[in-house]
């Protein structure tokens, strides 16, 4: 697995993070990247060919954004939250896609934990919390042998 | 499940048909557009963000496919500018074999070979049409997600 991005509700970055050290990419470049993605996302989801979970009762709760980018050589998994962020990470194709998948998810506990509870920090600023850099590197070396 | 299908030429639509009465687009040359700007920021943000540097001459284009919880879309892209992709329901798996067969033995030798039809031309509307249309029903209908249910 190589990055974790998080984006906000508008699709600006707030987190990111690389785990191995050859992506090359600045910040700006990432920053960018990161509101294409977000841009993707709502286009795709305009122009599906099926309009199926809207019409379902709690539909609206159904997200209806990009879950999976397949590429030659790895892919972008994401996971949407109810609340419009979104978690996605770059990792390589033969990654397997339930352990990238719960990985996103925990990460989504940790934010809960160590970035909502935080008092210090606003709702859709950029993340700067110690605590959460931690448990998401100790989330990491946990699945890292598995991949 | 097969939703539909798109022929691109370079950054415009030129042919499309739809399968098993999926959503009757309220506009679709409007549709046709977005997906064509979908494609081309795909292609750039793909090559952007590919973990391994291809450097500035790589040939092509990453990009495969995307999931959203309702449909996939599958993506071919030849070196001359066509560009052939499939909407799906999530769980099929990758169509790349498919198209690249479709655009081998229907598209080049069907179509591009044939001297009426100019490159680049429309092919909606065209004499080669209909036949064009009949092989490739032929050849999706065979397949074995063609008509079945979404999970």
């Amino acid at each position: 697995m190589y990055t974790l991005y998080i984006n906000n509700r508008h699709g600006s970055l707030v987190y990111q993070k690389d785990f191995l050290s050859d992506v090359k990419l600045t910040a700006n470049d990432r920053i960018r990247l990161a509101s294409t993605f977000h841009g993707l996302s709502a286009i795709a989801a305009q122009i599906s060919p099926v309009n199926t979970s809207k019409r379902l009762p709690f539909g609206f709760l159904q997200t209806t954004g990009i879950s999976l980018i397949e590429a030659e050589g790895f892919r972008i998994q994401c996971f949407e939250t109810l609340t419009g962020l979104k978690f996605f990470a770059v990792a390589s194709s033969t990654f397997p896609a339930v352990i990238l998948d719960s990985f996103l998810k925990q990460v989504y506990e940790v934010y809960t934990d160590y970035v909502l509870k935080n008092p210090f920090h606003d709702i859709d600023m950029p993340i700067r919390c110690e605590l959460f850099d931690r448990a998401v590197e100790n989330l990491f070396n946990s699945i890292k042998g598995l991949g | 499940m097969l939703y539909s299908f798109y022929l691109y030429y370079r950054h415009y639509c030129v042919y499309h048909e739809a399968f098993n009465h999926g959503r009757v687009a309220k506009d679709l040359r409007g549709d046709q557009k977005l997906i064509s700007g979908l494609l081309f920021s795909m292609k750039s943000f793909c090559q952007k963000i590919n973990p391994k540097d291809l450097g500035p001459n790589a040939l092509g284009n990453p990009f495969r496919s995307y999931s959203t919880p309702e449909y996939k879309l599958h993506y071919f892209e030849s070196l001359s500018g066509y560009k052939l992709l499939f909407m799906t329901d999530p769980s099929v798996p990758l169509l790349r074999e498919l198209l690249s067969f479709i655009y081998g033995s229907l598209v080049v030798e069907q179509i591009i070979k044939n001297p009426t039809f100019d490159i680049g031309e429309r092919l909606t509307g065209h004499p080669l049409a209909p036949a064009f249309s009949k092989a490739l029903n032929d050849c999706v209908q065979a397949t074995p997600f063609f008509a079945s249910l979404p999970q």
